[in-house]
């Protein structure tokens, strides 16, 4: 039972972290980021690659995957994002195409399959890393066995959450973010940079994303088409919390998170996504904007 | 009791936004073919409760009857086929339809997905939608897309789109927002040619405008019902001037 | 010569050419084109669904895969294998397989669930159910979600999530659909006695036709008040209903039929095909689907069915370069961002640009002949 429990945090908090960034993007900017999920992957590959090339472990893999995945993030924001900001509906669209093209670009590695050059740890195969020895051996609390790699998931997702929290709630630029997520022309017109903040703060959530691959490459295999499914999973996690806010997410990627582990439980994981879909198209009947959100009209 | 001249009968309508009540014990009686000037500050409720009148927003308190209908909270589209028809404040049209196509949808006369699969030739009446468009100044623009418009035009376009439909009650929010004189005028003209034959109520500030049309005027305060008389008592009245105290009187 | 000619020249035009290609082509080709036309019919189903209703379906897969196992089944029935297994009821090999230990070798209870298979036994049974399974998906789908007032972002979430959760079913259950394998083996699709062979030129004008039918029909809809009705739907909701008309039963209607037309495009499909497959609730089936009424022209009915039929195409006649192959998926990829950065109409849309211009030059030609003639008259009156 307690395991069942144990499981339902761990996956809600992998749910979260991939959440997080989707719900910050989709609050304040109205950017539908389908490319989100391959983020998410490509900070698993950089999990990979520097486990092969750099010869670092996990943690540090961490920051490393933020920046490369916030600046992939800035590059996408500049290239296409930008250019939709007046039919907001389209950046669906556009970066799907964007998510189809980064998943090509692993597959391929980079293109240099083409010439015969394999790249380890690259292509459309299977990938793996291992989880620093620190985190890889159970520990016995009495009849209950925790599992430190996924405990290790649920910290960081807190942490990750609460930063997000505070630098949303405690600091300039996240006051700027709100104003800009309750009304785009009052803030600029209030003196905020409102070209230069969406853009940070998709950056902020590509970054976010990124460090969502770090973990799951621990316990999940790394391939290139990891990605789709967890965009899905990521909106239908927003669309039940609320757009826009935090509490929904966390509230939401935990209520799912236990959904699954105990239909899980007692069936199998194919049935779990059954019912969870079930339930989010009842709670969206039920209350279309979602659990909690803060337009109050 | 309720009299079968009465087309508007509003008791007691209230809503409340999460601990914000917005409007509350509103009650109002509007006679057949009046037309009807809903007064009050800015945040006074007239727009919400216009917004409940049309299911735009549920009440949370009171009762809409539509002649001897209650409509009180029903769906916004039956309300409007049961003869309440709309103007916004921000003029709402079909952007991206041209200015006939946006009467021909205004006009048809079924409102079911299965009614209205036969062609657009039929039960479209070219006459009657060339008689509305020249009375709102629009029958030189009809082929034009309505996102093209001047916000003059956009507005009128909305207001004919009212009128085609024939609604037995009108409700106007700032019919002349934004309008300059000579367009102020049109629009005065069009709706002095409406009274009689629809039930109008109309939010406005401009007084100008307000003496030209109104029989009677209802005055709204914090969400309340204050007032209501025709335009000379409405300017005696000491507990309309109060509220107004510091804000210049009705100009 | 006005717009609506020009419109009218390239419908007469596409129809021509459809119906005069087994003149050029042998069978082989001809099975193949009658896959892309079929390609072609599902364009037409998303340019209703998202170019003139508003939604974006990113799971079209679903009903198209609903249309083909539904008529699959029936066909899986009627061959051979399934009639020869030696008992009362035919029974598809698979389930032979995937017998439950113990239970009666009969279609009512080989497995738990098999007993669905029973009224499958009727081909006119599958061929009903190949478009009613769809419609009652979708009519399912929209009466819950269009009345909420649901924004279209997550509506087209709900529909991804649909297909991937549908897909998954199909394969878990490998006793009752064939699992990863999909239909195989199945009968030719028979009326009256008479056999649709897939590689001949019947099959290929039963599909022909029946794309043709499917593309005059849907521009009828369009062109008929509730088209109008529900394009203003897809302008501003809110104006629409204050106008007396209820939204979201005009969507649920609309997206029920691009739901047959894609039940319809699916059993098409297994006819010429001759399987069944989870493949078609492949997500990047979807997504393809959406790139070809990108590319075509998502409010372009017959722009997306031309998208179609060229992209898929080209596909295929990539797969011979061993260089294209691998990279066909990032090519389409690129091409979609491109063209919803830059082509927001698609290629129906540039078409329409050009035709207007070319129009607008044909009438200014016109007004200057009026003119000059008009000055001539003027001065041989003068003089």
């Amino acid at each position: 039972m307690l395991d069942t429990v144990f499981i339902g945090l761990s996956l809600g908090s992998v749910l979260l972290l991939v959440a997080l960034g989707l719900s910050i993007v989709y609050g304040s900017m109205g950017v539908i980021n389908m490319a989100h999920g391959e983020l998410v992957m490509i900070g698993a590959y950089t999990a990979v690659l520097s486990q092969i090339y750099l010869d670092i472990n996990l943690f540090a893999a961490i920051p490393l995957a933020f920046v490369i995945c916030a600046g992939l993030g800035l590059l996408i924001e500049k290239l296409v994002i930008r250019r939709l900001y007046n039919r907001l509906f389209d950046t669906l669209l556009a970066t799907w195409g964007v998510a189809i093209l980064l998943q090509q670009a692993i597959r391929l590695e980079f293109g240099l399959s083409f010439f015969g050059i394999h790249v380890d740890g690259l292509g459309p195969g299977l990938q793996s890393v291992t989880v620093p020895k620190v985190l890889s051996e159970p520990i016995m609390l009495g009849d209950f066995v925790l599992q430190p790699y996924r405990t290790f998931i649920i910290l960081i997702s807190i942490v990750l959450a609460a930063f997000t929290w505070f630098l949303m709630y405690r600091t300039r630029i996240g006051q700027q973010v709100r104003a800009i997520m309750r009304n785009k022309e009052m803030a600029a017109a209030c003196g905020i940079d409102v070209k230069k903040i969406n853009a940070l703060t998709f950056a902020y959530g590509s970054g976010l994303a990124g460090v969502a691959g770090v973990m799951m490459s621990g316990f999940k295999t790394v391939m290139p088409d990891m990605g789709s499914a967890m965009v899905v999973d990521g909106f239908l996690v927003v669309v039940v919390g609320g757009v826009g806010s935090l509490v929904g997410s966390i509230v939401a990627s935990g209520v799912l998170g236990q959904l699954t582990s105990f239909v899980a439980f007692f069936s199998n994981d194919i049935i779990a996504r059954a019912v969870v879909f079930a339930v989010v198209i009842c709670i969206i009947v039920w209350r279309p904007r979602g659990l909690f959100n803060y337009k109050g009209r | 009791m309720i009299e079968s001249k009465l087309d508007l009968y509003i008791d007691g309508l209230g809503v409340n936004f999460s601990g914000f009540q917005a409007v509350s014990n509103f009650s109002m009686v509007v006679a057949h073919g009046e037309m009807r000037v809903l007064l009050g500050a800015n945040g006074a409720g007239k727009t919400t409760l216009m917004d409940m009148i049309c299911g735009k927003t549920q009440s949370t308190e009171g009762k809409v009857f539509l002649g001897e209908q209650e409509i009180t909270n029903k769906p916004p589209h039956v309300i409007a086929r049961l003869g309440i028809g709309r103007k916004f404040q921000i003029p709402s049209v079909f952007k991206e339809l041209t200015v006939l196509q946006n009467l021909s949808v205004a006009a048809m006369k079924q409102v079911s997905v299965f009614a209205n699969l036969g062609s657009m030739k039929r039960q479209i009446h070219m006459d009657r939608l060339a008689e509305v468009m020249e009375l709102t100044n629009l029958n030189k623009k009809a082929d034009h897309v309505a996102g093209t418009l001047s916000h003059g035009e956009t507005q009128w376009l909305e207001l004919a789109m009212l009128i085609i439909r024939n609604p037995k009650v009108i409700l106007l929010d700032e019919p002349t927002a934004g309008m300059t004189a000579d367009e102020t005028l049109k629009t005065s003209r069009i709706m002095n040619d409406l009274k009689g034959r629809h039930t109008i109520i109309v939010v406005e500030h401009d007084m100008a405008f307000v003496r030209e049309i109104a029989d009677k005027i209802t005055v709204m305060h914090q969400g309340k019902f204050l007032a209501e008389g025709r335009i000379s008592e409405i300017e005696k009245n000491q507990a309309v001037k109060d509220a107004y105290l510091g804000s210049g009187g009705i100009a | 010569m006005t717009h609506s000619h020009l419109k009218i020249m390239a419908y007469v035009i596409f129809i021509v050419t459809v119906l005069m290609l087994p003149l050029a082509l042998d069978e082989f080709w001809l099975n193949r084109t009658a896959k892309y036309l079929i390609f072609g019919m599902l364009g037409v189903a998303v340019s209703l669904s998202w170019g003139y209703a508003g939604i974006l379906n990113l799971g079209q897969g679903m009903f198209f895969g609903a249309g083909a196992y539904m008529l699959g089944m029936s066909l899986k029935l009627a061959s051979p294998t399934s009639l020869e297994q030696g008992t009362e009821s035919p029974i598809p090999d698979f389930m032979m397989w995937n017998a439950e230990p113990n239970a009666v070798i009969d279609l009512c209870c080989i497995n738990s669930g098999s007993f669905l298979w029973i009224p499958f036994q009727s081909q006119t049974f599958g061929l009903i159910m190949a478009i009613a399974l769809p419609v009652l998906f979708a009519w399912a789908l929209g009466s819950i979600i269009f009345s909420k007032g649901i924004s279209g972002v997550f509506i087209s979430i709900i529909t991804l999530a649909s297909v991937l959760l549908m897909r998954l079913l199909v394969v878990d259950n490998q006793a009752l659909t064939g699992g990863f394998n999909g239909l195989t083996d199945l009968a030719w699709f028979t009326v009256f006695g008479y056999e649709f062979d897939p590689y001949s030129v019947t099959t290929y004008y039963l599909v022909a036709c029946s794309l043709i039918v499917v593309l005059l029909l849907t521009r009828l809809l369009i062109n008929s008040r509730s088209g109008l009705i529900l394009q203003s739907i897809r302008d501003d909701q809110n104006r629409a209903k204050y106008l007396g008309f209820d939204a979201a039963a005009y969507q649920t209607f609309f997206f029920c039929v691009s739901a047959a037309i894609s039940g319809f495009a699916g059993l098409l499909y297994v006819i010429t095909s001759e399987f069944a497959s989870p493949t078609f609730m492949d997500l990047t089936f979807s997504i393809t689907m959406v790139i070809w009424a990108a590319v075509g022209g998502r409010a372009s009915i017959l722009g997306a069915c031309i998208g179609a039929i060229a992209i898929s195409m080209l596909g295929s006649s990539v797969s011979e370069s061993e260089l294209f192959v691998e990279s066909w998926q990032a090519i389409l990829g690129l091409c979609f961002v491109l063209v919803v950065l830059f082509m927001p109409n698609g290629l129906a849309g540039i078409a329409h640009g050009l035709c207007k211009k070319f129009v607008a030059r044909q009438d200014d030609k016109k007004q200057r002949n009026e003119q000059n003639k008009a000055e001539e008259l003027t001065k041989g009156g003068a003089a």
